[in-house]
């Protein structure tokens, strides 16, 4: 059942093949059976999940369900749920029950997708592993010492623990966790999904997203969360197309190479893998383009630069008074602020929370802050110049098969994923070889709300090769198969 | 010393194709943060997070020193004329009617509060 697509999933309960009772039911069974060893959720939702699922059978019983009505799904732990436990993977947060739905959330719960549970994330989304979350860290089911990235969702719907899951990608962590578990990634567009109920990190950076066993998958979700959020005022008004409406081929589609992104690869099997991919796209008939991206290598640092200023500006809301951790016996207002912040938040946090404040300190605020946002207009306008001559860009999602070793060199890494959000572009990452033990990925960045035709690039894509069903045939090998 | 560190850091492009290879500037840059940035201003820069720093304050210094010299090389790039970009939409605010759109939701709101008590949030004692 967990190696089944959404669609497949779908099909089954329109037909009565199966109740969304008794799917909610296997899900939450492979929970209890692996999620200890895994630790990939915080929150299991079991009373939820079934009550859900079985008011989707009752709308389905009656005929008036949506295709998406009684598949289970999971939301990374930033997303607020209702009366649900919600704390971004932060001791700070850890007795914080939600008093609202996020708007991503309330979006597929009216759908009545049964949600099975909160899934583990680098604490605040502020690092590039789980291993900075309160719950510890959260293991790669196809071996405990390869990466798994700052979103447990990758590992759920990798190991087979939730048919798909939701994700938020600020610095590419959703991409790369993705990648790491040879799934579908999608970051959309920046206002394209409200953030509304998504705790805030770096706000103009991060978007929520969908981690997805294929493109298919996410299309058919993403088509539910997409939107104009009034609660949300980054939120934009735009025009929803179909994101199912799949072509025969990739004929007339321009996809752009950046050499400047290309130099960037350090591990020649990531650049074979690249090169695949080009030419598995041309032969869908897609034409390749060169483009030039000459900011690119100021990229990486001026977005470290803005999401720790971001993070620090934003996380200054936990004070130990509304909600949240308090101290034990503060001796006056200011003990209080310091020793409940001091107390609650994590190693990684800190760091970042005491570089943003520099990055915006009077004495740096120029050469610092606003020298890293007018590199972010040069990088945005790198962007809107190669889509005048282009439809998509295709690049590598990580630069090296390795992990980098040290604090700064491991948010460096990123550098090829964070050039979309600094433009606030829509990227999706996807399988695209193998190096030893690691699935490799790749990316496509589209224009912005193009979503539709990156997310159809990339069906194509899996329709014509099976890089996206390695890791589900190696998992078989696996305890968790 | 230092004073040579900070010129060079605040106007690095005077160096440019002068004397110093890209390598070595990057070191002095790294030693000249390493000299200016002390643990009192670790211990000012906690105080503006509301921090209090823990025992290894010589590692997060060592640590943070590292990733202001990243934040420092940013400006070899002449940015001169290029408006800051804060956020990717420019469009400004959405206005709406002013109107109530929201019930009174503050029982729900204070019932997750460490301490509350008729309706207000308590704290420590501020004034006598």
């Amino acid at each position: 059942m967990h190696k089944l697509s959404l669609k497949q999933l779908s099909e089954q309960l329109q037909t009565k093949q199966i109740t969304s009772v008794e799917l909610t039911k296997y899900f939450l069974a492979r929970i209890e059976q692996h999620n200890q060893e895994l630790n990939c959720f915080i929150t299991v939702t079991s009373d939820l999940a079934l009550e859900m699922a079985a008011e989707a059978d009752k709308q389905l019983a009656a005929g008036n369900s949506h295709p998406l009505t009684g598949i289970p799904i999971a939301h990374q732990d930033s997303f607020c749920a209702l009366g649900v436990k919600t704390s971004a993977g932060s001791k700070m947060l850890d007795n914080f029950v939600a008093p609202y739905d996020a708007e991503v959330v309330a979006k597929l719960k009216a759908l009545q997708m049964p949600i099975l549970g909160k899934t583990n994330m680098a604490e605040f989304a502020a690092g590039v592993d789980t291993n900075s979350s309160f719950y510890g860290k959260t293991i790669n089911p196809f071996g405990e010492n390869l990466p798994v990235g700052a979103s447990a969702s990758a590992v759920a719907v990798a190991a087979g623990l939730a048919p798909i899951a939701t994700s938020a990608d600020a610095d590419g962590t959703l991409r790369q966790a993705a990648a790491n578990c040879g799934l579908v990634g999608i970051k959309p567009t920046y206002g394209a999904v409200s953030r509304f109920g998504l705790i805030a990190y770096a706000s103009s950076f991060e978007q929520a997203g969908l981690i997805a066993k294929t493109a298919e998958d996410a299309a058919l979700v993403l088509q539910q969360m997409v939107g104009f959020d009034e609660k949300d005022s980054t939120s934009e008004q735009f025009d929803t197309t179909d994101y199912q409406a799949w072509t025969q081929d990739l004929t007339g589609l321009k996809i752009g190479f950046a050499k400047q992104l290309d130099e960037e690869v350090e591990d020649a099997e990531i650049l074979a893998a690249v090169e695949q991919a080009k030419a598995e796209l041309q032969k869908l008939g897609a034409t390749l383009v060169e483009v030039d991206l000459p900011h690119q290598k100021y990229a990486a640092r001026a977005h470290y630069l803005l999401t720790s200023a971001e993070a620090s500006s934003n996380l200054s809301r936990y004070d130990g008074v509304r909600y949240g951790y308090r101290c034990e016996n503060p001796q006056d207002l200011e003990d209080l602020y310091k020793r409940s912040r001091s107390e609650a938040f994590g190693d990684e946090v800190k760091h970042r929370l005491l570089a943003g404040a520099f990055a915006l300190s009077a004495q740096n605020y120029d050469k610092h802050y606003l020298q890293a946002q007018r590199i972010r207009r040069l990088v945005q306008q790198d962007y809107q110049q190669a889509f005048a001559n282009c439809d998509l860009i295709l690049a590598a999602t990580r630069s090296g098969c390795a992990e980098p070793e040290g604090f700064d060199a491991k948010h460096l890494a990123k550098s090829l994923l964070v050039g979309a959000n600094m433009a606030g572009a829509p990227a999706i990452s996807l399988p695209a070889g193998q190096a030893g033990d690691l699935p490799i990925s790749v990316q496509l960045i589209g224009q912005n709300f193009s979503e539709a035709q990156l997310l159809n690039a990339a069906y194509q894509f899996q329709q014509a090769t099976d890089f996206h069903q390695i890791q589900a045939t190696k998992l078989q090998a696996t305890k968790f198969a | 010393m230092v004073n040579y560190f900070t010129f060079l850091r605040a106007k690095p492009q005077f160096f440019d194709g002068f004397l110093l290879g890209k390598e070595l500037k990057f070191l002095i840059y790294l030693v000249g943060v390493r000299v200016s940035f002390q643990p009192s201003d670790l211990k000012k820069l906690a105080g503006l997070v509301a921090l209090n720093l823990d025992s290894d304050a010589d590692k997060l210094s060592a640590d943070l020193a590292q990733t202001f010299a990243i934040f420092d090389s940013i400006n070899e790039l002449d940015t001169n004329g290029i408006a800051p970009l804060v956020n990717p939409i420019e469009r400004g605010a959405f206005l709406r009617e002013d109107v109530v759109t929201q019930a009174d939701q503050r029982e729900q709101y204070q019932a997750i509060a460490p301490q509350v008590e008729e309706g207000v949030y308590l704290v420590p004692q501020v004034i006598e």
